[in-house]
């Protein structure tokens, strides 16, 4: 086993650790959450139980925000078990706007804490063969330097796209150049995913072809 | 002497409930979603316990803290976080937080963490407010 290959397990391991420490930070949110409104029930039966009076459309409104967490920790979790099985197959059928809108979900927190917003534009489904777990590697990686380049209050579009065999990933809103080396750290990781990474600076956007 | 606690989340409906729950136990609760807007409050009124999340956007709560430890140095303030670290606890009790509580947290426990930095609070101000008496009784010559 040569010298890079341990870095390179590395390089996905802490890519692994990255989304589920943010998987967990929303779980626990959530969690947070469902602990506060149904101690708040706790508390009105106390109450109850000393005389005041309960306020039925309170107590429909308190357990209506409970199921609306237990329904956001479903979808974290669905997420969670989607990326968590993005590294069954080495090669495999991959549907790229699927994969990518998966990445955003993900990448929300992160996206949050820099105040920036994604947006997957509508289009075509992008098909093709590829390392998922690398792909999203490389879609979250280049999202996050761009988040970075778009600034507070940024806006990054992506569009998909397919012509001639060759699937397109696009992503503008960039606003500052993106430093070389992150350049080159999204070249590597592009040629293990399967891809081309083009960066254009005049229009300031992110380009990969699959 | 009721509480006046500061409450700094993001998560909304994280903040209504905790808000609500603290409130009910006699505390004078004022929240904030926006970090921004906090640390202006922060800046404008007193409070005797500041219970700030770690992770926020724009402003992280490492870098809140470190503003109201250097503007409101008086003020305690409890960090709450789901995303609880070692480390990060560590760096926020060497920059002056009074506590960390890991999410979800329990009420009591927060309770009984609060009216600790009331207390510490008032004995911050009293020495304060007798170092300023001191002060003025050496330098006047009544």
């Amino acid at each position: 086993m040569g010298a890079s290959a341990p870095q390179k397990d590395r390089d996905g391991l802490c890519f692994f650790g990255q989304i589920s420490a943010a998987i967990s930070h929303d779980l626990k949110n959530v969690l947070a959450i469902i602990n506060e409104d149904a101690g708040l029930l706790q508390d009105f039966s106390l109450m109850a139980a000393q005389g005041m009076e309960l306020d039925p459309p309170r107590l429909v409104k308190l357990a209506e925000k409970i199921q609306g967490q237990v329904k956001r920790g479903d979808g974290i979790i669905k997420n969670m078990n989607r990326f968590a099985h993005s590294v069954d197959l080495p090669v495999c059928d991959v549907n790229f706007r699927e994969l990518t809108g998966l990445v955003i979900s993900l990448l929300t927190r992160i996206a949050s804490r820099k105040c920036v917003t994604v947006t997957l534009k509508e289009g075509e489904q992008v098909n093709g063969k590829g390392d998922p777990f690398t792909i999203q590697m490389l879609i979250a990686k280049a999202l996050e330097y761009s988040m970075d380049s778009a600034g507070r209050d940024g806006e990054l579009d992506i569009e998909l796209s397919s012509a001639d065999g060759v699937n397109v990933l696009t992503i503008s809103g960039l606003s500052e150049a993106i430093p070389e080396e992150q350049l080159a750290e999204l070249e590597s990781i592009s040629v293990k995913a399967g891809g081309k990474p083009a960066y254009v600076p005049q229009d300031n956007i992110l380009i990969f072809k699959f | 002497m009721a509480e006046k606690v500061l409450l700094i989340d993001d998560e909304k409906e994280f903040v209504e409930g905790l808000a609500e729950r603290m409130e009910l136990r006699g505390m004078n609760v004022t929240a904030c979603t926006n970090p921004q807007e906090a640390l202006d409050k922060v800046d404008a009124e007193s409070f005797d316990a500041i219970v700030l999340d770690l992770q926020m956007p724009g402003i992280d709560g490492i870098e809140a803290l470190k503003h109201i430890k250097k503007t409101r140095p008086e003020m305690q303030v409890i960090l709450l976080s789901g995303h609880a670290t070692v480390e990060k606890g560590i760096e926020a009790m060497k920059l002056g937080a009074m506590d960390f509580v890991e999410k979800p947290a329990d009420i009591n426990v927060l309770t009984d963490k609060i009216k600790k930095a009331q207390a510490k609070k008032m004995i911050i101000v009293e020495e304060k407010t007798g170092e300023k008496v001191k002060d003025i009784l050496s330098h006047k010559g009544w």
